[in-house]
């Protein structure tokens, strides 16, 4: 097949003209008063990636990220255990509050 | 005021949009609707959902004019090709149809017989076979070939720069002509 058949074949591709009145009817749709959109998370979330505008690569990272921030918690969670310990003094007056003398059998 | 809109640069409308200005924006869409239907149709096939992507952009345009950054010094075309685009190929994921080559209309309609037959054939051939090419080089092809934009343009559209464009150009006609010939052997 030559360049020029093939520019031919190019050529010959489907196309269909636009409604006469696409502009007009888009004008029409612009003055229509707008509806005040639902609130929905995922555009929100859009339309927040949108306003930070972040570079794609950062979206591959995110995830590993917030999974290593997640293990770093849990980490430091379990390896310092927020347990009170009771001191011999503290556990003295409980016992006295609890069992007062002579109440016992 | 009554302003002469049509002296105006696109930009300057769009900054005048920006304020408010309905006329401003009236006279952007007459200027630029077939452009833009255009390549919203060579990429999706079907005239409706073309003039339904570009009525969403446009309305996209006028309801959030500062989605146009004006720092940039962006130019509104390419600014906007982008949109169309992006609201393209968005539409395709959704919809994952193909085209019925079937309701495919005739550009000639004074052909008749086998003429008609093999152009319907000829159309349906070439619209699955850059279909099957990757998005990047289809845009490639779009926007240069049938658009007629300058390499520049298209390869700030597609956001890469002009050697690789001009090299996505060369690999969509190689892998094009040599489908069709092919084809034509057959």
């Amino acid at each position: 097949m030559d360049e020029k058949d093939f520019e031919e074949i190019l050529n010959s591709r489907k196309f269909e003209d636009p409604s006469s009145d696409l502009a007009q009817r888009i004008i029409d749709a612009s003055l229509l008063p707008r509806e005040k959109p639902r609130f929905d998370i995922l555009d929100w979330f859009e339309d927040f990636l949108n306003e930070v505008n972040l570079p794609k690569p950062i979206y591959a990272v995110m995830p590993f990220s917030l999974v290593i921030v997640l293990l770093i918690g849990l980490f430091i969670g379990f390896s310092n255990p927020v347990e009170k310990r009771i001191s011999k003094q503290e556990q003295i007056h409980l016992q006295d509050f609890l069992y007062v003398k002579g109440e016992l059998p | 005021m009554n302003r002469n809109y049509n002296v105006l640069d696109d930009e300057s409308l769009l900054r005048l949009i920006q304020k408010g200005d309905h006329n401003a924006f009236s006279s952007l869409l007459y200027r630029h609707t077939k452009r833009f239907y255009s390549i919203a149709y060579r990429i999706l096939s079907n005239k409706d959902d073309a003039e339904d992507i570009v009525q969403e952009a446009f309305l996209k345009l006028w309801n959030k004019p500062d989605l146009w950054d004006n720092t940039k010094r962006a130019k509104f075309t390419t600014w906007f090709y982008k949109i169309v685009i992006n609201l393209c190929m968005d539409h395709h994921k959704k919809k994952k149809t193909t085209p019925l080559f079937d309701d495919m209309q005739i550009i000639d309609s004074k052909l008749h017989g086998d003429a008609l037959l093999e152009l319907r054939e000829k159309q349906a051939m070439l619209e699955c076979y850059i279909l099957q090419l990757p998005e990047r080089q289809q845009l490639a092809l779009h926007l240069c070939y049938y658009e007629g934009l300058s390499n520049k343009e298209a390869a700030a559209i597609i956001d890469v720069n002009v050697k690789a464009l001009q090299s996505l150009l060369m690999r969509a006609k190689t892998t094009l002509k040599e489908k069709i010939s092919r084809y034509w052997l057959k």
